[in-house]
């Protein structure tokens, strides 16, 4: 055999291995295939004033709404909960881990897990204020199906949840700085029928601010209490 | 020094006290009227849920009893809503400036409101959501 020939077997059974091994590693890796949502978004202040006024059109039996306004939740520094927290104006993550999609918001702090590896919602889940969550992805897309929401939980500026709210989330990216969070909210206690709506993330420049500890509340009482920040341990500039 | 500086009454601020805030209703605050007062920054409170800027004002000698100042607090947004909406960097504050406040007052008229604009001694202007440009 010539040197000649035998390098060009090594050459091809290298070439080969790397081929293959290349391609097992697109197909192993599910996360290989997943979009870049890296960074921080947040939904722009305006946006959010838009979704106030989106909010007070949106199909809620009159009674129910006269019946679960209440204080918000943030007042008494309590979390937002589902699907509220989804629309308001702080910064989210997203983190991908295989099996997983972990939601940090900057309120709370509150964090979000969504099992993507395939399980079903549980035969009993407790209810809670992010509520149970379970996604699947669909190409680059990610669908999240929410029960288990506890009635604590706020749709939006002060309206409580039923107990027996329902959410199927649809995120995916507009472009490399927009992403979009299609909301559809089924509620037979609340809704006179599914509530589907839209907001829009920008990435954000300036990132993660800070945990959002709870920790200088001056408006739980309806006056602010306007006691010297030196008796509230408030951070002061020197 | 005039503790109150001009009164620009009639001045609506476009956003209801309904939809004013994700934290609590607004309706603590006279938001048909914006106030001025100038005086000395004291303290910022950078924290959640809301920032607070605490400014020190000169009370006008006929109505001073025992104090000659009055410590004003002004209600803002949150320190996440400030820098990413509105690009106030907490470092651009320092104690012992003299800084012009324009807020909508508490109708409890207790000294203190929520923030609508603060105006720096040299002139830079640092907004937030309630602030509109005065139109008279």
């Amino acid at each position: 055999m010539s040197r000649y020939l035998l390098a060009a077997i090594v050459i091809a059974i290298v070439g080969m291995s790397a081929m293959f091994g290349s391609v097992s590693a697109n197909g192993a890796s599910p996360k290989a295939k997943l979009p870049d949502w890296s960074g921080t978004w947040s939904m722009p202040d305006k946006t959010f004033m838009e979704m106030m006024r989106v909010g007070s059109v949106a199909p809620f039996k009159p009674e129910y709404a006269v019946r679960a306004r209440a204080k918000p939740n943030s007042t008494s520094c309590l979390p937002t909960g589902m699907p509220g927290i989804m629309a308001l104006p702080i910064g989210y993550e997203f983190l991908f881990t295989p099996g997983r999609v972990t939601i940090l918001t900057e309120e709370g702090p509150m964090i979000r897990r969504i099992f993507t590896d395939g399980r079903s919602h549980s035969a009993n889940p407790e209810p809670t204020y992010a509520g149970e969550s379970i996604g699947h992805w669909e190409g680059e897309t990610l669908i999240i199906d929410t029960i288990a929401i506890n009635p604590k939980s706020e749709f939006i500026n002060r309206l409580k949840t039923s107990g027996k709210t329902h959410v199927i989330e649809r995120i995916s990216l507009e472009d490399s700085t927009h992403l979009r969070v299609v909301i559809e909210i089924d509620d037979p206690i609340a809704l006179t029928k599914p509530w589907r709506y839209s907001v829009t993330y920008q990435k954000s420049e300036i990132g993660f601010v800070e945990s959002y500890y709870c920790d200088n509340d001056r408006d739980s009482k309806g006056e602010p209490d306007l006691r010297p920040p030196e008796a509230r341990g408030g951070e002061i500039v020197k | 020094m005039r503790s109150i500086q001009s009164l620009i009454a009639g001045v609506v601020l476009i956003v209801s006290a309904e939809l004013a805030h994700a934290h609590h209703s607004y309706a603590m605050f006279d938001t048909t009227q914006i106030v001025t007062v100038r005086g000395v920054l004291k303290t910022l409170e950078w924290t959640n849920p809301h920032v607070w800027l605490w400014v020190e004002v000169a009370v006008d000698a006929k109505d001073a009893k025992t104090k000659s100042t009055i410590t004003y607090g002004f209600e803002s947004l949150s320190p996440g809503q400030l820098q990413r909406d509105y690009g106030w960097d907490k470092r651009i504050f320092k104690a012992g400036e003299t800084v012009t406040i324009d807020y909508a007052p508490l109708k409890s008229g207790n000294p203190g409101g929520a923030l609508v604009k603060v105006t720096l001694s040299d002139g830079r202007t640092l907004l937030t959501r309630f602030s509109k440009p005065k139109e008279s």
